[in-house]
């Protein structure tokens, strides 16, 4: 009696290729699930409104390790705080997006808000909407009015503005008021840190860094990886499973 | 007196600057610049511009130089994650020169060259917020080239509501 080839009948599957598949395929399943949602997520931050939402968790601002700086300076003017918190510079409740590098000083002079910084000047009306910037000569050190004219003292001299900030001219030995910053009370710097921590992680930030892994330190992106990597072993014991041929019924039974 | 680099971002040490923008306005007017003016953006204006930049304006005003139908912009507008700023200078509703001053980007500087910024000579804008003549693209710097378009036109719209560029239109009439 001849011997049957099992090249030609083919073998049927392992029991354990057939089980392993089944537990990498449950294990891949579900970090796909967290991959896609993320990251179909992440493609969309600006029309989910990603990345203008933040999450307030104090413990996950901790896991991130972020925390608030100190109040690096801050002014008063016409009742109202100019706060700047690392590189973040607010007024009142409203942070002022514009503003870049240290703060130097600010005053209101016929209803337009001036923010001097080392890097510039900033113009604000009376509802906090960015009017225009000047770029003097040399870095700014102090602002400050002369005869209600804003006055501006850089490493390079000392300009003072006209009626609509377009032309700042030199200055020699102007008769000037300049601005003193205050110190916020203790509470003060809280209000300001919360204020802070309230605005730094968004959601866009959040999904973006679990869908990578970062979430979860070093090891996160070796994980995302092995993810991948199951999932690789998954299609293929997948198509073996699919191409081989199932086990002949038992002709015993 | 010193009046100048209203737009252009704050420049660190990584920015490549071709051209001061004071130098740039003061040579548009043979050294002699006048006073700057306030072109301030009202909600048309700022409707417009939204058009052609594809974002609003940052500012509520527009500082720029004119004189005798001619006007000096600095403007600022990103390539892909930082400002570039540039210098138009608009002879009666035509862009008689345009330059990089301060790049910032890690790619696409080539726009700074004269092959490619001369293209925009003479470029009107049409009824449609184009320009008049087709700008020749260069591999590699797809945003930075966009950038310079949506400057070019932003200027153009800005002289067109400036006092020169009211000179421009009675003139022409």
């Amino acid at each position: 009696m001849a011997v049957p080839d099992p090249r030609q009948e083919g073998r049927p599957p392992r029991p354990a290729v057939r089980a392993g598949h089944r537990l990498l395929g449950l294990i891949g399943v579900a970090f796909l699930i967290v991959l896609v949602i993320t990251g179909v997520a992440a493609q969309h931050p600006g029309a989910l409104g990603l990345d203008q939402r933040y999450l307030q968790s104090r413990s996950l601002l901790a896991w991130y390790g972020i925390s608030a700086p100190d109040v690096a300076v801050m002014y008063v003017d016409q009742n109202t705080d100019y706060v700047q918190l690392g590189e973040r510079t607010y007024r009142g409740q409203r942070r002022l997006h514009e503003v870049e590098g240290g703060l130097r000083g600010v005053t209101t002079i016929a209803g337009v808000n001036l923010v001097a910084t080392d890097r510039g000047v900033w113009l604000y009306d009376a509802k906090a909407r960015f009017i225009d910037r000047f770029d003097p000569p040399g870095a700014p050190l102090r602002l400050g009015t002369s005869d209600h004219a804003a006055l501006l003292e850089t490493d390079q001299g000392t300009f003072l503005a006209d009626a609509d900030f377009l032309n700042w001219s030199a200055a020699d030995a102007p008769r000037a008021n300049w601005v003193k910053a205050s110190q916020p009370t203790e509470e003060q710097r809280r209000t300001f840190q919360t204020r802070y921590l309230d605005e730094v992680l968004t959601w866009e930030r959040l999904l973006l860094d679990l869908h990578s892994g970062r979430l979860f330190g070093w090891l996160g992106p070796y994980v995302v990886d092995a993810t991948a990597l199951v999932l690789l072993i998954v299609a293929i014991t997948g198509l073996i499973l699919a191409v081989r041929p199932r086990r002949a019924p038992d002709s015993d039974q | 007196m010193v009046s100048t680099s209203v737009f252009a971002g704050a420049n660190s040490l990584s920015d490549t600057v071709y051209e001061d923008p004071d130098g740039f306005v003061a040579a548009a007017f043979a050294g002699s610049p006048p006073a700057p003016k306030a072109l301030w953006i009202d909600a048309e204006l700022r409707a417009a511009l939204h058009s052609v930049l594809g974002h609003p304006p940052t500012g509520l005003r527009m500082r720029y130089w004119g004189q005798d139908g001619r006007t000096v912009w600095v403007l600022d507008e990103i390539g892909k994650h930082r400002p570039i700023t540039s210098g138009v200078v608009i002879d009666h509703g035509a862009i008689e020169d345009i330059r990089v001053l301060v790049f910032r980007e890690s790619r696409g500087w080539e726009i700074r060259h004269a092959f490619f910024t001369r293209q925009f000579r003479d470029a009107r804008l049409t009824s449609t917020g184009q320009l008049t003549q087709p700008i020749d693209g260069i591999t590699g710097a797809t945003l930075s080239v966009r950038a310079m378009q949506r400057i070019a036109k932003a200027a153009l719209l800005l002289h067109e509501r400036s006092d020169e560029g009211s000179l421009t239109l009675a003139n022409s009439r």
